[in-house]
């Protein structure tokens, strides 16, 4: 049966000796056409210059395709590695898969719970111990309260930092909140698990303890993603790899043959996409008048009432002496049709 | 969006604790710094508009009180929402979580320190029981509350998500706020402010809220239903207007932090 399938797609492992079961599993991520976009220049995104800029000059955006036609399909308990050069767009579709940022076009589709290991230990607050960071850190990567207290004990076993547990964190070494942090990341029960350059923090002795354990969850079935750029490893825990560059896949097959060819092209310089990732928009004419009629309609209301109080105000006191100290008091007494506080006010007057 | 925020509320709940303990974590008398603040301010503008300004209101630490705690609430909550993106851009950008939950958290932290402040109101209320008025009027004061907390959930949503993308937001809302400090009858009553005025003022949804409070507490009356009206429109706009900014820009909070 997988004969006219694995002509089809050429990216499925061919070689490995589990890929047979793997064809029939169903495919837990799915992108199809995906493509992300950042903007440029984003120090400079201050409203008020924006919108400035977009009334009274031609106003142009200048964006960047980190990533674009992304098509693959990864299947269950598969564990793909992405390669590429710095700034290929592995991390970015990582954090897709994520759900951290979302695509710009096309669609991703994900199933299952996803723990990322992309940076450890988010969230973390120096001020709080050991203890309470895992707390947190659990919280948000979507365990439960009650999950955690249930795990505590193995995930600080884990982390073999007991001794420092009820230290504030601000006192840990890098590498401490690094195992601290995976140790966390490692108890979510993921089914999908993403691991990004993150694992190069930590002891030799952690590292090896930590591979280990992804080694476990790829035993137990668990889809593993997985970028790294010591390629050593690639070969030791993926069944596939990506090249990626330019926000593009370059090529995708067996982890191995991947390897050698990204290799062979870094050695060629044959790293480069057909297509360049940038572009400009001008904004279209509607958006600077709505820009204009909204700074002046803003400046217009605060400013123009402003004056008015300030002019009136001028206008009735102009003439007026400046009023002494009984007189003031008199008059205030009246504003306020002030009762029990009369006869005080008028004792303090000389 | 805010279902989201109900099916996640272990997160929300995590932050809250997280932002309020931080606060106080290495402070000697842990919460109750949070009293020094607003007690400062007593005593100071008490000095200024009693014994120099010569308001001549009536238990003015009182009336103070009832104007800045509810005042301080809304500042707070909003400049916190405003920074929520940045002080959790870690989170933002690692983790997958309802966006909506970080203005929360910021309101829900904030809106602790708004009761624990109470404590001081309380205390004046305790020292001097004649300013205060049991009356069946006490029961207007869930709804006064409940639009206060709109308003200042509407203003956050919208500086929290604005913000991320346009960093300037807190500056502009920084001034907005000095303005609104002094456009909010917190050191005067709105009955004294002129009716023109008051007609222009009276779209600060902290007017009808602080009279609110002060009309219940001091005087044992109802709200006055036309201030809460107006409150309770422009807080409508606004929660409208934050849902759709929010909207908009929270699935790119992570390209912008
Ligand atoms: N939030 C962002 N805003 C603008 N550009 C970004 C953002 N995140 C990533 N990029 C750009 O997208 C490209 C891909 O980045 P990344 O995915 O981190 O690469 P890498 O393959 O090294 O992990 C880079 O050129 C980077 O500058
Ligand atoms: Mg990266």
């Amino acid at each position: 049966m997988t004969d006219a399938n694995s002509i089809a797609d050429a990216t499925r492992p061919t070689e490995s000796i589990d890929s047979k079961s793997k064809m029939d599993c169903p495919a837990v991520i799915r992108a199809n056409g995906v493509g992300k976009r950042y903007e440029m220049h984003r120090h400079r995104s201050m409203l008020l210059h924006d919108a400035a800029k977009m009334a009274f000059s031609k106003y142009e955006k200048n964006y960047f395709w980190a990533l674009r036609n992304i098509d693959f399909e990864i299947r269950k308990g598969e564990s793909v590695a992405l390669i590429g050069p710095n700034g290929a767009g592995k991390s970015t579709l990582l954090s897709l898969i994520a759900k951290t940022v979302f695509p710009t076009e096309g669609s991703l589709t994900v199933e299952g719970r996803v723990s990322a290991l992309l940076e450890l230990g988010a969230g973390f607050h120096p001020h709080f111990t050991g203890r309470e960071n895992i707390l947190i850190n659990g919280i948000v990567m979507g365990l439960t309260k009650a999950e955690i207290e249930a795990r505590m004990d193995e995930i600080i076993a884990f982390s073999e930092l007991e001794k420092f547990i009820d230290e504030p964190i601000q006192n840990y070494s890098s590498g401490m909140l690094a195992r601290l942090g995976f140790s966390v990341a490692a108890s979510v029960d993921p089914e999908i698990l993403i691991v990004d350059e993150a694992l190069s923090v930590g002891d030799a002795a952690f590292q090896e303890k930590s591979f280990q354990r992804i080694l476990d969850f790829k035993r137990q079935g668990c889809t593993i993603l997985f970028v790294t750029h010591a390629l050593g490893n690639v070969s030791r825990f993926c069944d596939r790899a990506l090249l990626l560059s330019h926000g593009q896949i370059l090529e995708a097959g067996p982890a191995q043959d991947i390897c050698d060819n990204y290799e062979a092209r870094v050695r060629e310089g044959r790293l480069d996409a057909p297509r360049l990732p940038y572009e400009t928009q001008v904004l279209p004419l509607w958006k600077r008048v709505a820009a204009i009629l909204t700074i002046l309609s803003m400046m217009g209301v605060v400013i123009g009432a402003g004056i008015y109080f300030v002019l009136s105000s001028m206008k009735e006191t102009a003439g007026m002496p400046e009023p002494n100290a009984i007189q003031r008091i008199k008059r205030l007494n009246e504003n306020n049709n002030n009762k029990n506080n009369d006869s005080d006010a008028l004792e303090r007057a000389p | 969006m805010f279902a989201e925020l109900i099916k996640k509320r272990e997160v929300l709940d995590v932050l809250v604790q997280k932002d309020f303990k931080a606060r106080y974590k290495d402070k000697a008398l842990g919460r109750f710094w949070s009293l020094a603040d607003p007690l400062v301010m007593v005593i100071v503008f008490t000095i200024v508009f009693e014994y120099i300004f010569k308001t001549g209101q009536p238990y003015f630490p009182i009336f103070l009180l009832l104007g800045l705690t509810p005042y301080r609430f809304f500042t707070n909550s909003v400049n916190a929402a405003a920074g929520s993106g940045l002080d959790n851009a870690q989170l933002v950008k690692k983790v997958a979580f309802p966006r909506i939950i970080l203005p929360f958290a910021s309101v829900l932290s904030h809106m602790r320190h708004f009761f624990i402040e109470l404590l001081l109101v309380l205390g004046l209320f305790l020292y001097f029981p004649a300013a205060f008025h049991l009356s069946i009027n006490l029961l207007w004061l869930p709804l006064v509350f409940a639009l206060q907390c709109l308003f200042i959930q509407s203003v956050a949503m919208i500086v929290a998500a604005l913000n991320v993308r346009y960093r300037d937001t807190q500056y502009m809302l920084n001034s907005v706020l000095l303005i609104l400090y002094w456009m909010t009858p917190l050191f005067y009553s709105f009955s004294i402010v002129p009716r023109k005025l008051a007609l222009f003022l009276q779209w600060n949804p902290m007017v009808g809220v602080v009279e609110g409070y002060r009309a219940i507490l001091l005087k044992g009356a109802p709200p006055s239903f036309q201030l809460l009206g107006v409150a309770a429109i422009t807080s409508t706009l606004l929660l409208f207007i934050g849902t759709y900014v929010f909207k908009k820009y929270e699935k790119l909070f992570a390209d912008y932090l």
